[in-house]
Parts: structure tokens; C-alpha cells; sequence
């Protein structure tokens, strides 16, 4: 790679970025509700396994960040230096995976619980507004940041008073207490039930499938590290101006270089700073204020407990919303079901703009003849394609995708997180200079991180015929 | 940097007391909607409100004396650490004055595990205050910078901390 100068990481102002997008992506339904559903069923004492997920995740996000940050490639473009069908596996993955609107028709179910007004007008009309906002911005991420800065910032503060008034220093206990109740795994835990589900539910902790392989991008796009030499990608109505040219590759910095070398070890403590303190933080809060609510909710009233143990998402949230409208009123439940409200459109927002990033990053650089049209004309064209497929699903197809297939999805979502496990043990240790490698101890995490996935992923499928969930 | 007591002092505690009232706010409705009296909801919104809305002048306070770092998370999640409990004390405290003994126990499980309870839930509170307070402070210090040098200086390391990544070729 052609080498070029490092920018110096920013001092301070760093708590709106990438990691908290992640983080905005990655806090779904598996916080709001696979967890707290697993709680009620097996206790508290089953959050080490959320606790384990959640931290294997926070060295995956590290380690994207070096290789992201070393180059200002994406991981899609390491995939391909590797072995280029590694990364046309990722973009048929993002496509059979991610193109269903599942997020957005449980978000504006939510807001047909709170509004009555009918949920597929609201979720078609949430998905044109994605359209406009990213079409009318003067750079994609820029509006990207700040919407979900907003969105997450609202579910932060609101459900902390939530269970501020609803919860106690019992049910909080209990649920931190399960975070170190390491070992714990009940016999009908082990069984075909609930293996399957506790694998899913371990490997939807933090941000899911290829989540983690999207930072990179908008690592990129906010120009951290190298990512400061890589043109960004810029709104529908602003394309005209100032034409940037995309490089054919990414960059490296000299690594023989002290003065580099400083400046890199001050990207590595910014990036540190937010998958400890934001990333885990943050997903750990959120999910433990869900569990607490969760829990109110079934002393409020025994049958939540019940809904909420058969599985059925929307049986269950509203069951929790009429709980909370039992003791707290209309407002109460209002707040409630605006959070999942908040949850599923944020979750279509920000995978709808990761996938036509992920997807127009591959499309740009390794298919033939792709580059005669811009890095953002084929993000938009990702884009709108998703979308109108989402609005045409939504209105005659099943939002998460045939139910014939939703099995084979679920098992490549799981399986693309033990890939990108082995992936990055090959891009950082060999792609990369000797100096900026990771340490032996955090590749042994990476390869355990393999195994779990994968490995959980067919014990699940041989031993019991079924894939996670 | 040493901050006389005066309007321009005062205008820099918009964002952290907008921030408190508007949490107030969430609380206020909470028992706006659930059919409670007027004065409860009253009682709601200023005894939680209120509370945080000092507690959030204080934090710009310290932030124009130079005690907390602008932007900081950790200065932010440790000052919410300990305010974010005194606040939810007093808004509970309000709310028992005025229901009278007939009402459910304030403190169900005892005064020291609810504040313990607070402490955590004020990590929690603080990453989201700083959130919306960095949204706010964005948009009204460039509006007071003209005659505010405290506000000049958050624009000018705001502006600064942007130069220095826009000074890196981005191609």
C-alpha cells in the first residue's frame, strides 16, 4: 500500500462517532427483549453468557478498528486481499440477510400500540423518510450520526427514569449479580428448546451479524486514521459539487516512524475509550434497564411473565405495555412502546445505510466496470433498491423474510460472525506491519471467538436438527 | 480561568439546566398521563426538574472553570454519579411532603439501597446528559460567542479539534 502521513486522533469532542452508530445499531431486540425474556425464564443468573457475548464483541469491534484505521480499507476490501470469494460470501450474506424491513414493521407496530394509526402506512412512510434524509444530506454520515446521536440519546436518558420510578436496587442487584455468575447453565438449558435460543440470544448481544464489519465504514467516512485519505460519501442532491476522486486502494503510514507511531497509539486509546466505555457500557445499561423493566412487568402482572416466556415479540411488548398502563398510566406505556418504536425504525435506518455502504464498497471496487459510476452514486443505488424492496415486502411479503428461509438466515447471520472472527485473525496478522499486529493473547480471543460461533452454530444444528433463533 | 458571576455566566448554563428541565418534563408527564392530580404532576416535573436543572448549571459551571473537561465522558458519568441520586432524593422527598403519610413507603426497600440503585442508573444518566448537552451546547455557543469569551473558547476547540482532522489530505 502507498504510504501516507497519519492525522493526529482528536483530543477531545469524541462521544458522538462511529461507536456510538455501532452502539445505536447494535442495542435491538436483544436487549429489549431476547435477554429479558431469558431472564424471566432462567433468572439473572443466566446474563454471564450476555456478559461474555457482549465482551468478545468489544475486542472484535477493536480489532475492525485496526485494520479500518491502519489502512482506510474496509474489512470487505481485507476479505478480498485475502481470498476473494471470503469476500463475496459477505456480500451474499448482507443481501440474503438484511434486505428484509423486520425492524421498521415491529417499530411501527409499536407505534399502531401508542397511535392506532395502522402500522404498514407508518412503517412505509418511516422507510421514504430514510430516503429523503440521506438524499438531502451534504455528507451521509454526517445526518447519519446525528439522528441516531438523538434517537439513542432519548432511549438513554428516558428509560433511565423509567426504571428509575419502576425498578429497585433488588432487581438491580440480581441482574448484576447473573452478570458474574459465571458457569451457571441450567439442564433445560442444554436441551432442544432453548440451546438454539441461547446461542442466538449470545450471539444477538451487541451489534449482530455484520454489524461489526460496517464500522469499518463508517470508521472511514468520519475519517479516523487513514480513513482521513478516503473520499466520503456525500447526499444524492449534493453530488455535483466538488467531484473527489476514490482511490484505488487504501494507504499505510510508516510504521518505522516514532512520530507516526505516536500519533497511532493516540487512535488506539480513542478507539479503546469507546468500545470500553461507550460500546460495552452502554449495551450493558441498556440491557440491564430492559431486564429490570422486563421484570416489573412480570410482578405487575404474572401472565406478562407467560407472554413474554412464549416468545412472541409483539404479544410480548404489548403485554409489557399494558402492565406499565396498569401502574403508570397512559404516559407510561406511551414511553414504553416509543422506545421499541425508536428501536425498530433506528435499526432499519442504520442497516439500510450500512448495507448500501457495505454492498457499493464491494460493488465499487471489485466488480468489472463498476467504477464508471461514483462510490455514492452506487451507495444511493443500494439504497433506493433496498428500500423500494422493503416498501413492495412490506406490502406483499413477510417483513422478515419467507419463513421457509428463516432458519437458513438466522445460520448465516451466526455464521458470518465466526467468519469475520477468522478473517480478521488473517487480515490484522498478516496484512498488517509487525508493529501495529494485535497481541498474541487478543488472537487467542479472536480464534475462541471462532470456535464459540461456529461451533455453538453446528452443535446446534447436529445435535438437536435446529439452527439458532 | 476564573468566571465572574454575571449574565454572561448565567447564559452559559442553558444547555445543562434545558437538559434537567427536559427530564423533569419526562417525569411531569409521567404523571400527567397516568391521571394524577394536577398538583402531583406539578410536583413531578419541578421536583425532579428542578433538581436537575441545578445540578446541570453546576456542571457547566465546572466546565467554565476548567474543572471538567469539555466533552469528557468520564468527568460527565462521575459528577451524574453523585447529583443523579441527590436529585431523584429530592424529587421523592417532594412527592412523600406531599402525599402525607398516606401514601406507599418513599423508600420501599430503604433510603441506602435506593440511592445505591441511583448511583448505577447515574452512569447511565450521565452519558445520555452529555449526549443531548454536546447537541445543545453545538447549536448555543456559536450564538453567544460574540460576546461570551467563555463560549468563544468551547467554539474555538470545537472549530480547532475539526481543523485538525480537516488539515489531513483526504485523498
Amino acid at each position: 500500500m502507498p504510504i501516507r502521513e497519519l492525522p493526529e486522533a482528536p483530543v477531545a469532542l469524541h462521544i458522538i462517532g462511529p461507536a456510538m452508530v455501532l452502539v445505536a445499531l447494535g442495542v435491538g431486540l436483544g436487549e429489549t427483549f431476547m435477554w429479558p425474556r431469558l431472564v424471566l425464564v432462567f433468572g439473572p443468573q443466566i446474563r454471564w453468557l450476555f456478559l461474555i457475548g457482549v465482551s468478545l464483541q468489544a475486542v472484535v469491534m477493536l480489532e475492525m478498528a485496526r485494520y479500518a484505521m491502519a489502512t482506510g480499507e474496509s474489512i470487505f476490501f481485507g476479505a478480498a486481499r485475502i481470498a476473494k470469494p471470503f469476500m463475496w460470501f459477505f456480500f451474499a450474506v448482507a443481501i440474503l440477510v438484511y434486505i428484509w424491513p423486520g425492524h421498521i414493521s415491529l417499530g411501527a407496530q409499536a407505534f399502531e400500540f401508542i397511535t392506532g394509526i395502522g402500522w404498514l402506512g407508518t412503517a412505509i412512510v418511516g422507510i421514504i423518510l430514510m430516503g429523503v434524509i440521506f438524499t438531502l444530506a451534504k455528507y451521509v454520515y454526517n445526518v447519519l450520526e446525528t439522528v441516531l446521536s438523538i434517537l439513542i440519546g432519548l432511549l438513554v436518558i428516558g428509560s433511565v427514569i423509567v426504571a428509575g420510578v419502576l425498578g429497585t436496587w433488588h432487581e438491580l442487584w440480581a441482574t448484576i449479580y447473573g452478570l458474574v455468575s459465571f458457569g451457571y447453565m441450567p439442564k433445560v438449558a442444554f436441551g432442544a428448546t432453548w440451546f438454539p435460543i441461547i446461542v442466538g440470544s449470545i450471539a444477538f448481544a451487541g451489534p449482530s451479524g455484520m454489524q461489526q464489519m460496517w464500522y469499518t465504514l463508517w470508521l472511514r467516512d468520519k475519517g479516523a486514521g487513514m480513513g482521513a485519505h478516503i473520499p466520503r460519501i456525500k447526499g444524492l442532491v449534493h453530488l455535483d459539487e466538488e467531484e473527489e476522486t476514490m482511490p484505488s486502494r487504501g494507504f499505510m503510514f510508516d510504521t518505522e516512524n516514532q512520530e507516526e507511531m505516536r500519533k497511532w497509539k493516540d487512535w488506539r486509546r480513542w478507539v479503546s475509550f469507546d468500545a470500553i466505555l461507550l460500546f460495552w457500557g452502554i449495551t450493558m445499561l441498556v440491557t440491564i434497564v430492559f431486564t429490570i423493566l422486563a421484570q416489573a412487568a412480570g410482578q405487575i402482572n404474572p401472565h406478562v411473565a407467560g407472554v413474554i416466556k412464549g416468545g412472541d415479540e409483539t404479544a410480548s411488548i404489548s403485554a409489557i405495555a399494558a402492565a406499565f398502563h396498569s401502574v403508570g398510566g397512559t404516559f407510561l406505556k406511551i414511553v414504553y412502546l416509543g422506545f421499541i418504536a425508536i428501536v425498530g425504525w433506528k435499526g432499519s435506518f442504520g442497516i439500510f445505510d450500512a448495507f448500501a455502504r457495505g454492498q457499493s464498497d464491494m460493488t465499487y471496487y471489485f466488480i468489472p466496470g463498476a467504477r464508471r459510476f461514483s462510490m455514492s452514486k452506487l451507495y444511493f443505488g443500494f439504497l433506493f433498491g433496498v428500500m423500494a424492496f422493503g416498501i413492495l415486502i412490506l406490502l406483499f411479503g413477510p417483513a422478515d423474510g419467507p419463513g421457509a428461509v428463516l432458519d437458513v438466515l438466522a445460520f448465516l447471520s451466526t455464521f458470518a460472525m465466526g467468519a469475520y472472527c477468522v478473517l480478521l485473525l488473517f487480515t490484522n496478522n498478516l496484512l498488517l506491519p509487525k508493529k501495529i499486529r494485535p497481541h498474541f493473547l487478543v488472537s487467542v480471543v479472536l480464534a475462541l471467538g471462532a470456535i464459540f460461533y461456529l461451533g455453538m452454530l453446528f452443535y446446534s444444528l447436529f445435535r438437536f436438527g435446529v439452527v439458532v433463533s | 480561568m476564573r468566571v465572574p458571576l454575571s449574565r454572561s455566566t448565567w447564559e452559559l448554563a442553558l444547555p445543562g439546566v434545558a437538559t434537567g428541565l427536559g427530564t423533569g418534563l419526562v417525569a411531569g408527564g409521567l404523571a400527567a398521563f397516568s391521571g394524577q392530580s394536577s398538583l402531583l404532576v406539578i410536583l413531578n416535573f419541578l421536583g425532579l426538574g428542578i433538581p436537575l436543572a441545578i445540578f446541570g448549571a453546576g456542571y457547566d459551571g465546572l466546565l467554565a472553570a476548567g474543572k471538567v473537561r469539555l466533552a469528557g465522558v468520564a468527568p460527565s458519568v462521575l459528577y451524574w454519579m453523585v447529583m443523579f441520586p441527590i436529585a431523584r432524593l429530592i424529587h421523592q422527598l417532594t412527592l412523600g411532603t406531599a402525599m402525607g403519610s398516606s401514601s406507599r413507603p418513599l423508600f420501599p426497600e430503604g433510603i441506602l439501597p435506593f440511592l445505591a440503585y441511583h448511583v448505577v442508573l447515574g452512569f447511565g444518566y450521565g452519558i445520555g446528559f452529555l449526549w443531548v448537552h454536546e447537541i445543545l451546547g453545538g447549536w448555543w455557543w456559536p450564538r453567544i460567542s460574540d460576546h461570551n469569551p467563555v463560549a468563544l473558547g468551547y467554539v474555538r476547540r470545537i472549530v480547532a479539534s475539526v481543523d485538525r482532522k480537516a488539515k489531513a489530505p483526504r485523498r
